[in-house]
């Protein structure tokens, strides 16, 4: 086997094999690049509702508690406690409820996973040892796909004219941004 | 090509197969909030078990939370996720937990005071409405200031942890 045959055989097979990993980093890059528009990892939904204004702490107790929870259909309290004098935090399963005592506002606040989002950002926040040998394998191997893509085709749509253009273009562009940014 | 795929099985089992040595157990000394909270606690290294409620969980990366008292909410402490976390599950929020971990020590002094306290006047000065929030922020630092004035040491240490593992109480 010829060098170019192996460079193209290696870069076929291990394209075909990162194809997972490709797309769970794609996916969850994506997410994550945008942490500031949405929760890439959770949808979380508020929702406001009215209790008695001006309960004093005091005289929040389960039984309190429980009217609170009842008056919004939720049964499943877990635990209290007041970040501040006049604020009230229950604990919910799958969230919280958030109580002003002065004013009576409260917010219920649900958390769910975010389906397939939730678990390809796990794995790109690196989970564990095996993980990291395993991307650690992949960047290893991206770096060859770059390099040995390079020389798949020969000619003016290889390195001689398209490849050193495009590949130049895709050097400048975040050097240019790194620039802009330092 | 039946090379190539051998070789690929092969690399993967080697890198799944790769096992670190057991290390002896580390000795770990069990701690209160309130200790690890207090002006004159000096941290001498090496792993402390804290317990507490989990008040928050960040639900962005799951990577830090915090753990405190709920009878007394100025008690509390930040807890980062290491290698051997790879992030807390948001359902911990009002759990009461144990963390085994190590502690970070961040030096509060009269300089970092003044700055905090520069701070919130600038941001104050942006918002034309005076605050209760800005009144709160200036108490808290005129508290701080107090703190270290007093402080034998002549700064407040502030501690965050880096857990390496937790459990449900």
């Amino acid at each position: 086997m010829n060098l170019y045959k192996l460079n193209r055989t290696l870069h076929r097979d291990l394209g075909y094999f990162f194809i997972g990993m490709t797309l769970i980093y794609a996916v969850s890059g994506i997410a994550i690049n945008h942490i500031k528009d949405w929760n890439p990892n959770y949808i979380i939904r508020k929702e406001a509702f009215q209790i008695d204004e001006n309960l004093s702490r005091d005289r929040i107790d389960r039984d309190k508690i429980s009217q609170i929870l009842n008056s919004i259909n939720v049964d499943s309290y877990k635990s209290h406690y007041f970040p501040k004098n006049n604020i009230l935090k229950i604990f919910i399963d799958g969230g919280s409820v958030t109580c002003e005592l002065n004013t009576g506002y409260c917010e219920v606040e649900t958390i769910k996973r975010r389906p397939i989002f939730f678990h390809l950002n796990k794995l790109h926040y690196n989970p564990g040892k095996i993980w990291t040998y395993f991307s650690d394998f992949y960047c290893v191997a991206l770096a060859f796909l770059a390099i040995s893509g390079l020389f798949i085709i020969k000619g003016k749509n290889g390195l001689k004219w398209r490849g050193t253009i495009l590949g130049v273009v895709g050097i400048i562009i975040p050097i240019l941004i790194l620039l802009l940014y330092l | 090509m039946k090379k190539t795929f051998f070789w690929f099985v092969a690399l993967i089992f080697a890198l799944v197969s790769c096992k670190q040595a057991e290390k002896p157990a580390e000795v770990v000394e069990k701690l209160t909030l309130a200790k690890v909270l207090s002006d004159n606690f000096e941290y001498k290294g090496g792993q402390v078990e804290l317990e507490g409620m989990v008040l928050h969980v960040c639900a962005h990366s799951g990577k830090k939370m915090f753990i405190g008292n709920p009878d007394d909410p100025e008690q509390k402490i930040q807890i980062f996720t290491s290698d051997k976390i790879s992030s807390f599950p948001k359902d911990l929020e009002g759990t009461k937990v144990s963390v085994v971990g190590t502690l970070e020590e961040e030096k509060l002094d009269i300089e970092y005071a003044n700055k905090l306290e520069e701070e919130i006047k600038a941001e104050e000065k942006e918002n034309s409405d005076h605050s209760c929030e800005f009144e709160e922020s200036m108490k808290k630092v005129e508290n701080l200031k107090q703190r270290i004035q007093n402080s034998p040491k002549g700064y407040i240490s502030k501690y965050t942890m880096t857990a390496i593992s937790f459990k449900k109480l």
